[in-house]
Order: C-alpha cells, then structure tokens, then sequence
C-alpha cells in the first residue's frame, strides 16, 4: 500500500517536471531569437548566450525524456535537482548582486517576477530532492519489486 | 503503456499550454523597430519589425538590438534615444 503510494507520487513528481521542461523548453525554442537577446543582457553568461540559448532548451528536453521512461527516471530526477540548483543559485546571484535583471525563463513563467520566480524554484528543488528521496526508499523497500518496474 | 499515462498527459498538457501564446501588446503610438548599434551608439535605422539578416547571421549582437522608440527626443535626428535602449 505505501509502496503503491509511494510509486504514484514519484509518477506524479516525474510528471510535474516533463510539464514544467517540456513547456519551457518549447516556449524558448519557439522565440528563440527574443530567448538569445534576453540572455545577452545577463551579466553572468551574455557572452554564452548563442550557446547556451540552443544548450538549454534541448537539454530541457533531454532531461524530461530520462523522467518519461521508468528505466531512466532515477537519473532524470537527479538531473532535475541539479538543474533546478543550478536555476536557484542563479536567480539568487542575480536578486542579489545585479540590478539590472533581465527574465530569460520560458513560457508564463516569464511573467513572474524574479522573486517569486526563486520561490518557485526553490519549491521545484524541494519537490525534486523529495523525489529522489521516494526513489531510494521505495528501492531499499522493495528492491527486487522495484528494479522489475523501474 | 498505464505506466507511461502520466507522462503522456504532462507532454500534451505541456504543447498545448505552449500553442497558445497570446500577441505582443503594443500601444497604438509606440513602433519598436531594429537598430544598428556600435557601443551603445546607435548608427542606423532597420525599419523593420524582425531582425536584419546581419544580426542574425552574423555573431555581433553588440551592433543589434530591438525596443527604441521610433521617434527620437530630439526630432532633428535620425538615431533613437540611447537611454531606451540602456533600459
């Protein structure tokens, strides 16, 4: 019952982050152009923009195909949490170390503003390394179980 | 394929949210337009809503940029106000 439970909300995480990677990287790929200016103006990787402006994206992509199979699921959480660090540590450097603040993010996440853009993100972190975290119980639980589906 | 339905539904949910995209505002008395731009100091004037194929083709977007006002400040000139564009 509490293996069930726990497979469902690891389903559930997992699809909360396709959603999320998917949509972003389909909004940025969409207006790509505008998404390549808007990281220029960034301070800390305006002279990545032409690479990180196609990087992104597709890595985005790639990162929610490892969560939609279940044999790579494990991986694509662990990517999800670093990738989701990674947002979160830029966010905060940007609040607090730059005033100009241009929003390079995808999609109607652009419309937040940059504060609760970092709690969004940090939630997503939290929501993330808790799925790792029902990953590796529920593997501990019932390895053999698990293994046979994961 | 039950074990792959939540993440069908993310994917669809995910390029439906993205084919709706709602048009640009923009004020009826506002025109953004291209500009040349060499150091912050605009050189020229692309009237044209998209980017030029220089800025596209080539790796200068320090010479490109998009959101000045049409209409300079000071109307004797042809070249945007430079503090749009810092903005």
């Amino acid at each position: 019952m509490l293996h069930s439970r726990n497979k469902l909300l690891i389903d559930i995480i997992a699809a909360i982050f396709i959603l999320l990677f998917t949509y972003t990287a389909i909004s940025k790929l969409r207006d790509h152009t505008k998404f390549y200016y808007t990281i220029r103006r960034s301070p800390l990787i305006g002279d990545k923009a032409a690479f990180v402006s196609w990087a992104l994206p597709f890595n985005e992509l790639f990162v929610a195909a490892l969560l939609f199979f279940l044999s790579t699921r494990a991986l694509g959480l662990k990517i999800s949490f670093a990738l989701m660090v990674l947002f979160t540590l830029y966010i905060g450097y940007m609040l607090a170390f730059t005033s100009h603040l241009p929003c390079s993010c995808g999609g109607v996440i652009s419309h937040l503003s940059w504060k609760n853009h970092l709690y969004l993100n940090i939630g997503l972190t939290l929501l993330a390394g808790w799925g790792i975290w029902l990953m590796n119980k529920t593997k501990k639980q019932m390895p053999f179980q698990y293994s046979a589906r994961v | 394929m039950k074990k792959y339905l939540l993440g069908l539904l993310a994917i669809l949910l995910a390029v439906g949210f993205s084919s709706f995209k709602s048009a640009p505002k923009k004020s009826s008395q506002t025109t953004y337009y291209w500009y040349d731009i060499v150091n912050y100091d605009p050189i020229g004037v692309e009237k044209t809503e998209e980017p030029g194929v220089e800025c596209l083709t080539t790796n200068h977007g320090d010479r490109c940029a998009v959101g000045f006002l049409d209409v300079p400040s000071d109307p004797s000139t042809d070249t945007p106000d430079v503090d749009a564009f810092l903005e």
